[in-house]
């Protein structure tokens, strides 16, 4: 049966093969980015919007609410990175990062739960990274911002079991998107290195774990990070 | 919005919260129904779910966007949750 899916960062990279694929699948998507839109379907509805703007977050959720009545998925898919030696890095950059990735996480997050628990279902995956766990030099802010989603997937999961909410995060190993060009080939060498399956990941990698995790059958899956390519 | 029409939608709302989690044998809810804290009728999660149900109907019915549980809700030293009452005043004062 057909969804409502709310992804966020759908105009590039991973969220917007995500989106396309569940789009493909027949599902409704609703998508953010700051910029316009780059998807034309008939069952795609974007919004322009900041996510680290708690008005805006809440306006769209509302607005979603209304004219679809539910929303069933939430992928929190949008982030932004800096790579700096954490002597190098400015506090504006630190702050930004976590705008985006933790504030609009946790932002959409509660304004969606509030109308899963109405249906007493819903599933809710936030993206976290490798760089987290492998403790990756030179990516301390990005790090530590993912490191955050994971303590708040962990905790929130126990918070939103009561009303048939799962939620639950995925760490991709690098994937060629946008998030990626501008790091140097031996950087992202070194890190493929450092996973079980020394190799970049893929879309398709990505949408195994997110389908596990939406699954009708996932209902005893919650608050659980899966990290792709063996990382640990 | 008239203040008695938002204690209609607050009573309307608390007596579906407690009958679903009373199977359908509360007692009736009256602008004094004490809601949370000391001497009150909903635990944390069901005051999570009257927030979000009164939040939604005042959207769906009434067209207005409001956060019911604000920084000024939260910061108040008398809760606006005590009761159905005072809920009712902290929601018109949201409107001004």
């Amino acid at each position: 049966m057909s969804k409502v899916f709310l992804i966020t960062g759908t105009r590039k990279g991973l969220g917007r093969e995500i989106c396309l694929n569940y789009l493909k699948e027949g599902n409704v998507v609703i998508g953010c980015s700051r910029g316009p839109s780059s998807i034309d379907h008939l069952n795609y509805f974007h919004y322009e919007i900041d996510i680290s703007k708690e008005n805006e977050v809440v306006s769209m959720v509302k607005d979603v609410a209304k004219k679809f009545k539910r929303i069933d998925i939430l992928i929190n898919n949008a982030g932004i990175a800096s790579m700096n030696h954490l002597l190098l890095t400015p506090f504006k950059t630190v702050s930004s990062i976590f705008e985006t990735n933790y504030y609009g996480t946790i932002l959409f997050c509660r304004e969606v739960a509030k109308i899963m628990l109405k249906y007493k279902w819903g599933r809710i995956i936030n993206f976290t990274t490798v760089a987290t766990p492998l403790k990756l030099e030179g990516e301390i802010a990005y790090a530590n911002s993912k490191a955050a989603i994971e303590n708040y997937t962990q905790i929130a999961c126990r918070e939103l079991a009561t009303f048939g909410i799962t939620m639950n995060a995925i760490g991709p190993t690098p994937i060629p998107t946008d998030l990626i060009k501008n790091v140097p080939k031996e950087k992202m060498t070194s890190l493929i290195e450092r996973q079980a399956i020394k190799r970049f990941g893929t879309v398709e990698d990505l949408i195994n774990v997110l389908d596990f995790f939406i699954s009708e059958n996932s209902n005893f899956i919650t608050g659980q990070v899966i990290y792709l390519g063996g990382v640990s | 919005m008239k203040k008695n029409i938002i204690e209609d939608l607050v009573v309307k709302c608390t007596t579906q919260i407690l009958n679903e989690d009373n199977n359908g044998s509360i007692k009736s809810v009256t602008p004094s129904t004490k809601l949370y804290g000391q001497g009150g009728n909903l635990d944390s999660l069901e005051l999570v779910r009257l927030v979000a149900l009164i939040e939604e109907h005042l959207l769906d019915e009434h067209n207005i966007e409001i956060t019911i549980a604000s920084e000024k809700a939260m910061s108040r030293r008398n809760s606006p949750f005590e009761s159905v009452s005072s809920l009712v005043e902290f929601i018109v004062e949201l409107q001004n």
